[in-house]
Parts: structure tokens; sequence; C-alpha cells
């Protein structure tokens, strides 16, 4: 077990155990939980009158409503669901990039997935995996119970970085599996074509699911600092290019800028959550200023 | 090398420090370095392409660094052609010779500043120019020739003088002492180069051989002004009316003076706008009509040494006639010429005895008439041995008592061949011929009014006109001192024979006619000169020969000089002058500027195509240039421009790596 979570360490998680993740959208979920649920049940919180209809159990007429109005009216209050919550982890080959200024890419996505698994299964969330990259996929479906951490912690533990990045499809293959609204917090570096990560977010939207991005980026891709002659080798493809590395870091930055802003226009405009998280932030103050904004935001 | 050589070549070995740059380069040449990124999403092919052009911007680097040290090194060595002749303004081996032009233009004042000062402060800038090593001279006069100076000095005061710049004497005295100075020799010429100043300089300039920068100080504005025309009114003869030009700087009080047979006469003042003309009416308070001379003073004179300009105009028109003899025979000549109005002659009558020499001078025509005693004035004319040409007209005289006269008047002793004749029958005046222009018209006068009763045979000359006997009654000669000389054989005024009288020569109708036209005839035959003194210029002494002497004064009343037993005289500067000859009163004169000097038109040199290259004029601005370029090679500029542009891609290139450092 220690060796599973080597990546969640306790001082990662003292500072965000207090917090709790919410959803802004009605979540449907399969027991009482901390969030809103489209169904009407049995919490304390009164929500409205509606009339009685006939073939339905006399006992849930207010009988003191009645009592003043002498219409017959049945008092409905508020339903609390659990979340169902997917970790979208990108594990493509560009993943695994480090600058060696810090945690690789992968380690640091991978324990931002570990971290938001704890808090969701601490909450009595539902929690589920969904690793990809351009040909492979490992899907852990979301449960609640405290066992479900660990399995998916063994899993992240299992998981090693590889293959070409494509985030888009994979979003798209997941969209398609889901039928209940939901979180879906996508961890990766979207080193993608934009329209495509756009159309897989779009149609995680279209599945009425609450989406959170988080942006992974190694210090070096966020601002790319290059002297001398530099060989690129692209570490998915094996591809290479000669560039100086003025002539690199204006090209790469500039790219990178106008890359973030076009994805980050479109999440705007699809009401998701985009958050870039650099690696040489230290992670709990990357979780704890990624959910305390989203609080805010609820 | 041919034709580059260096002036400090011991700097050529900064060339070395060009090394600098590539080892540099070759130290910190970067080598590929093997990145395993993310992802080439981002380096597209522009990237690559700006990526060489980088590299392609270092290597301009790297050479413009190489080459601005080059430069630095090339600039500082000196470089210069050897065929530039003035090359030698750097080297200490240099021997520079100046040469001030002392002409009264160079007094002109331009702001306050005389152009001979400015000469010397071009000078001075020359002198701070030069190495240490180099040797000076600068041109004393003729008689000095170049002194060794050890510094180009502005004199205290104003050496110039008069005359025409002593050219020939500055090139021969140059040519000696650049033989006999070391090292090379270089003549710097400074000269405001008025055109009348540069008479020769060309040819001269060409001779020399030697490099030569002429420099002007030409003013920019020059002050410059003249009397166009000077009329007497004949209604109202005391009056004299002058135009005056301006052109220039505006003419403000400017006085002009008019004065007549060296003698101030009047006086006026002028005000004028640059190229407008002012008619100034002048009260002239002497008895002459004819001015002959013209002065202009201004008080905000910039050309203060000769602050008096003189010009001989137009009203000199009416040349003076001199007739002497005995003032009762002479009078039908005066009458002949007042008849032919004053603006045609002015005439003045003096005894023979009484002719002064100013009267010999001021006057274009001597009619000597029936003259048995004269001065030495007439005697020296008579004798050839005046320095201005006369024209004469000689009437003898006929009677047999006083012969001699007649023989001590005639040039070349041909009195002495005169022969009275009295044969008792008046002879008619024969002309020539009614074509040419000397009796032209005269037929219808060809009648017996014109008649003579007595005349005097053997006059020698050309005929003009004869007696119906056949004897000459006109002739004309030219003397060896160029006088001309029309000899009557008659005499024209009234004489104790009675010849004219009798003969009714001066009361017909020919008469007035006869004496105008052998009037022009002699004036004619000789190149009428102006009677002005012009400051610099020899005139004969009046005094010369005689035992009396004169001293003379300037207009402050300083003593200049004393006229005495000199042959030849000469005023220094121009102004008028107050002359006082011995036991007589005081008269004046006017010396002129020369008119060629007060005119202001300045040419510069023009030595011709072979000695152009080493002849170089530059203007009062451009000498410190010409001279700091000289000074910096001949190849500074483009060193310089060169230098600039190198470190302009330095710069321009440097910022590009700053920003890399910087990223």
């Amino acid at each position: 077990m220690a060796s599973h979570i080597s990546f969640l360490k306790p001082e990662h998680l003292a500072p965000i155990r207090s917090l709790q993740l919410r959803t802004k959208a009605i979540v449907e979920g399969t027991i009482a939980g901390l969030h809103k649920s489209p169904y009407h049940g049995f919490s304390a919180q009164f929500l409205e009158y509606r009339p009685y209809l006939s073939g339905e159990a006399a006992r849930l007429i207010d009988w003191r409503k009645y009592a003043k109005t002498g219409r017959s009216v049945v008092r409905l209050y508020e339903d609390e669901t659990n979340l169902v919550a997917w970790i979208l982890l990108d594990k493509s080959g560009s993943m695994s990039f480090s600058s060696a200024k810090g945690m690789s890419k992968w380690e640091y996505a991978r324990t931002l997935a570990a971290s938001l698994t704890w808090i969701l299964v601490r909450q009595r969330d539902a929690a589920g995996l969904f690793a990809f990259d351009g040909v492979d996929t490992l899907m852990v479906p979301p449960r609640s119970t405290n066992l479900q951490l660990t399995t998916i912690l063994s899993r992240l533990s299992a998981l090693e970085p590889g293959g070409k990045t494509d985030c888009g499809a994979a979003l798209e293959r997941l969209a398609v599996g889901i039928h209940r609204r939901g979180l879906c917090v996508v961890i990766s570096d979207l080193l993608d074509e934009p329209s495509a990560v756009i159309r897989g977010l779009r149609h995680l939207r279209f599945k009425r699911q609450d989406v959170m991005v988080l942006w992974v980026l190694d210090p070096l891709e966020n601002e790319f600092v290059g002297t001398g002659a530099l060989d690129v080798r692209d570490i998915e493809t094996g591809a290479g290019v000669s560039v100086d590395g003025l002539t690199a870091a204006e090209f790469f930055s500039s790219g990178v800028r106008r890359h973030g802003a076009e994805i980050e226009a479109a999440c705007r405009s699809l009401s998701i959550g985009f958050e870039r998280v650099v690696t040489d932030e230290p992670f709990q103050k990357a979780l704890l200023r990624i959910l305390r904004k989203r609080r805010r935001m609820h | 090398m041919n034709g580059i050589a260096f002036f400090h070549p011991e700097f050529l070995w900064g060339l070395a420090a060009c090394a600098i740059p590539v080892i540099v380069h070759l130290l910190n040449r970067r080598r590929l370095r093997r990145l395993d990124f993310s992802t080439l999403r981002f380096f597209p092919r522009a990237a690559v392409r700006t990526s060489r052009m980088r590299t392609l911007k270092r290597l301009l680097l790297l050479l413009a660094r190489t080459a601005l040290l080059a430069a630095l090194a090339l600039i500082f060595s000196g470089p210069y052609s050897t065929r530039d002749p003035f090359a030698v303004l750097r080297s200490p081996e240099a021997s520079v010779f100046a040469f001030v032009d002392p002409t009264v233009s160079m007094d002109y004042r331009e702001n306050g500043v005389p152009r001979w000062r400015a000469a010397f402060s071009l000078l001075d800038t020359l002198d701070k120019a030069l190495p240490s090593g180099a040797r000076r001279f600068l041109y004393g006069g003729e008689g000095g020739g170049f002194v060794p100076v050890r510094a180009f000095e502005t004199p205290r005061s104003s050496f110039t003088r008069h005359g025409p710049a002593p050219l020939r004497e500055m090139f021969s005295a140059l040519s000696r002492e650049a033989h006999r100075a070391p090292g090379r020799p270089l003549l710097v010429f400074v000269s405001d180069f008025q055109e009348n100043a540069g008479g020769g300089l060309d040819s001269q300039l060409a001779r020399c051989g030697m490099p030569v920068i002429c420099a002007s100080v030409a003013p920019a504005s020059p002050w410059n002004r003249g009397i166009r025309d000077v009329s007497a009114s004949s209604a109202n003869r005391s009056s004299v009316t002058a135009r005056v030009s301006c052109t220039g700087k505006e003419m403000r009080d400017a006085g002009v003076t008019v004065a007549a047979g060296g003698l101030r006469v009047g006086h006026g003042v002028a005000n004028a706008a640059p190229g407008r003309d002012a008619i100034v009416a002048i009260a002239v308070t002497a008895d002459r009509t004819n001015p002959g001379l013209v002065a202009s003073l201004d008080a905000a004179d910039p050309f203060p040494d000769d602050d008096a300009f003189y010009f001989v105009q137009g009203a000199n028109e009416a040349p003076r006639v001199l007739i002497t003899g005995d003032p009762a025979e002479c009078f039908p000549v005066k009458a002949a010429f007042a008849a032919l109005g004053p603006k045609q002659w002015d005439a003045v009558v003096r005894p023979g005895m009484l002719v002064s020499w100013d009267d010999v001078d001021s006057a274009a025509l001597v009619v000597l008439c029936g003259v048995r005693r004269f001065s030495p004035p007439i005697a020296a004319l008579a004798r050839g041995s005046s320095p201005v040409k006369k024209a004469v007209i000689f009437s003898p005289t006929i009677d047999s008592a006083n012969p001699a006269a007649n023989e001590a008047l005639l040039p070349g002793g041909a009195g002495a061949r005169l022969r009275p004749v009295f044969d008792g029958r008046t002879h008619g005046i024969v002309f020539p011929d009614t074509v040419s222009p000397l009796f032209s018209g005269f037929r219808l006068l060809r009648d017996a009014d014109a008649r003579v009763q007595s005349y005097c045979a053997g006059l020698p000359g050309t005929v003009l006109a004869r007696l119906d006997n056949g004897a000459p009654f006109a002739t004309h000669l030219v003397d060896s001192a160029g006088n001309s000389w029309v000899l009557l054989s008659a005499a024209i005024g009234l004489s104790d024979s009675g010849a004219a009288g009798q003969a009714g020569l001066f009361v017909s109708g020919a008469y007035v006619p006869l004496l105008d036209r052998l009037s022009r005839f002699a004036l004619s035959a000789i190149q009428k000169e102006p009677q002005t003194w012009t400051a610099g210029v020899s005139k004969r002494n009046p005094y010369f020969g005689g035992r009396r002497g004169a001293d003379v004064f300037d207009e402050s009343g300083r003593s200049v000089s004393r006229w005495s037993s000199q042959p030849m005289v000469v005023f220094d500067r121009p102004g008028l002058y107050r002359v006082a000859p011995d036991g007589e009163g005081p008269f004046r004169i006017a010396a002129n500027v020369d008119s060629a000097e007060a005119d202001f038109a300045f040419r510069p040199p023009s030595p011709g195509p072979e000695a152009a290259p080493r002849v170089a004029f530059v203007g009062k601005g451009g000498f410190p240039s010409f001279i700091h370029k000289r000074r910096a090679g001949s190849f500074s500029g483009w060193l310089w421009t060169a230098l600039g542009i190198f470190f302009l891609t330095e710069v321009l290139l440097w910022e590009r790596k700053r920003q890399e450092k910087t990223a």
C-alpha cells in the first residue's frame, strides 16, 4: 500500500484535507451526498409544494396545509446525492517530459489525479479513472467505496506514460460511454490539435458533465529558455529539428501562448473551468489554488 | 602599397586586435546540444529558417567586430594617399609658407572684422593643426621675403597697402626659400581673391610646382557702391548732381565729395537702399563748372583704411582747355571755346608765365596762343617731358621780334625752321576735301572771310590744310612723348600784326568750328587720361626740377611727405591731402582708391587642369574642415563611415544578443 501511494504523501494531503470538492452542476449520485440532485428526496431542505396526485400514498399529504387551505398538497424536499467524478489522465509520451527542474508532468499529473481521487472518496463521492493515450486507455469505473481509492492508486502506480497524444479522441471515447451527469477532471498537457481537444470537451459538456481542465506544463514549456544550438527531439515520435535557442524560445513561447489561449477561450465559452498548472509550482499549493477558485465560483 | 602610406604606421599593430573577436567566437562556439522535448508542434519551418538567419547574423556580427577593430587601427595609423599633395599638412617635415594678401581690399570689414584679421584667424587654425615639427614662414613684404616664424600671429595693426598684390615678388621669394628650407613645402595663399588682384595669380600658381591652398576670406556681403554719373547743370553752374548707386549693403549717410582740380569744392550726403540709386545735389563753392572728381565718404564705412571712394566721372566729358599766352590776345580763343558751351569745353586762360604744373596736369588740351614767355611747365611740355600725354594747339608768334619763342616751343627744334612770311597779300584757307571728319561741312566756308595776311612757313608734320598759295596752314605731329600737336601757321588770336583781325579769321564763320575741329582732332590722337591721383600709383613730382618744394599733409594735419627733388611721388593711401608749396598758398589733392580695387568682384584662381590637383581653393568656412580632413588623412572620411556602419551593425546585433541573454 505504501508503495502504491508513494506519490500521495501525507504532507501533500494535509492542506487539502478540509476541502471538499463541490460541483456546480447538479450531479446524479447513487447515495446521499453533499451535492444537489435533480431528484426530490429526504433531506431537511424544503423545496416546494405540489398538488397531490391520486394514487399516491396519503401520508405524503401535508395535513397542516390542508387544514389551512383545504387543498391537498404534497411537501417536497431537496434530495442530496453523491458525485460521480471521472479523472481523465493523459498518459501520452509527452507527459513524461521533465526539464529536470522538478517533477515530470506525468508524476505531477498522477499526483494530482490521486489527490483528487482521495478528496472525492473522502467525501463519499464516486471517483473513476480514465487514463488515455493515442492507442491505449485504462478505465476504472466510478465507485464511492474506500476500496476504490486503493484500486485507483494501485492502477496509477502501475501506469507508465507512452504513446502518441490523441486527447480529443480519448475525450470523445469517454463521452460516448457516460450517461449520467457528473464531473470530469481532465489532466493533460493538451499537446494535440486544439480543434480536436475542443471537440472532445464539447462532447463532454453535451453529456451534461461539469468539466474541469487542468493544463499541466513543464516550466520549460511554460517559458522556454534556450541557449546555443539545439537539436530538439520529439520524445513521442523521435523526429528532430535543429534550431538555436533564441529562435526556439521565440517560436515555442508564442506557439504555446496561442495554443493555450485558443483552448482557454473555447473552455470559457463552454463554461469549462481551465487551469494552467506548472510543475515547478508546489503541488499542494496548486491544488489549493484550483479548489479555492472553484469554491469561489460556486 | 602604391599610393598609400601611413602617418603613424606603429598603430598598424592594432590590426592584430582583429584576431580577438575571432578567438572569442571560436572559444564560444556552441556545439549542437540535444534536447528531448515534449513536442515539435511549435517549431515550424519558419523557425528553422529564422535560426539559420540568426546564425548568419552571428557571423556578420563577428565580421563587423573584426572590421570595426581594423577600422579603428587604420584610423589611428592615419593612412593617406601619397598622391595627395596636401598630406604634407600632417608631416612634421612640412614647411608651410603663408602669404596674406596685403592689398587694401583686405581692410574691408565684415561684422567689424577686417579681412586681413580673418585671414590670420585662418592661419591660426592652420597653426594649431600643424605638427610640432613643421616649419612656418610668413611673407613679410617685398624686401623681407618669407620670414621664419614660430607661429602665425595676428599683427596688431593693419599691414595692408595700396597697389597690386606683390605676386611676382612673393613667388620668386617662395621659390628661393622653398629650395632652401628643408622638408616638403606648402604654400597657403590667403586672400579675398578680388578679380583685379588675381591678375597673374593663375600663371604663378601654375608655375610654382608645389601644393597651394588658396584660402578665401572674401566677404559674404561686400560693401560696394559707386557713382554712376555726375552732371553740372548749365543753368546752375554752382551745383553738381551725382547719381550714387548702392549695391551690397545699405548706404547710410554716405558723404559725397566733389573735388575739382585736386580741390575739394563741395560735399553732400547720400542714403540709399541696396540695389537703389540716390541722387545727390551738391553745391560747389568754386567757380569750377567741371568737377573732375567725386569722392564718397562714409562714417560707417567697413573699408576704413581707404575710407574715401573717389571716382573719375562723366563730368570730365568737358575737357579742360588751358589757353596760354597774352590774355588779351587769347580772348577770341577763349570766346570761341566758350561759344561751344560749357559741356563741350572747359577753357581757362593763363598768362604764359603763370601757368602752373597743376594747370598743365589738369588740362587735356593746351592752346599755345602766341606765347612769347612761358613758365617751366610749358617748357617741359614742349620738351616732351610731361608724363601725361597732352593735345596741343600751337599758334606761332608771327612777329620777328621774338623768334626764340617759336623755337623753344615746337618739339624737336622744329621751331627753328619756322620762317615768318609777310608778302602783303591775304591768303585764303584751302581745306583739302569735304569728306574727312576733320573738315566735313567746311565747303561752304571756303570763302574770302577765312583769310590770313601773314603766316609762318616751314611747318613740320602732316599737312591738314593749306593756304591758297600752297603753304601749310595746319599740320599735325606727335612728338616723342606722345603729345599730339596741331601746328598752325597763322595766329589764331589777336596778334600784334593783326593778322587774324585783318584777315578776319576769328570773325569769320569758320573760326569757331575750325578751333573745335582742330582741338578734337588733336585730342583724338591721344589717349585721354583723367587727371587724378590714385593712391599707390606714382606720378611725376610737380615740383621736380624746381627750386621750391611742398609739404604734404593728410586730412588730420599730420605731415605725410615732402615733395622736393624726387622725380616721382606717390600717395600710399587714398584720401584728401593738403599740399603746401613753399611760399604759396596750400591746395588740396584727392588721392583715389584704385577703381578696380574698390570694385568688389571676386574670382577664385583657376590655374589650369595640370596644376589643379595641387591647388585647392577653399572658402573661409571650409578651411578648417579642409585642414581637418587633410590632417586626418585622405581616407579618414571613408574609414569613419565604415566605422560608423560597423558600429551600427554591432549595436543592432548586440541588441539581439542582449535579448537572447535576457531570455
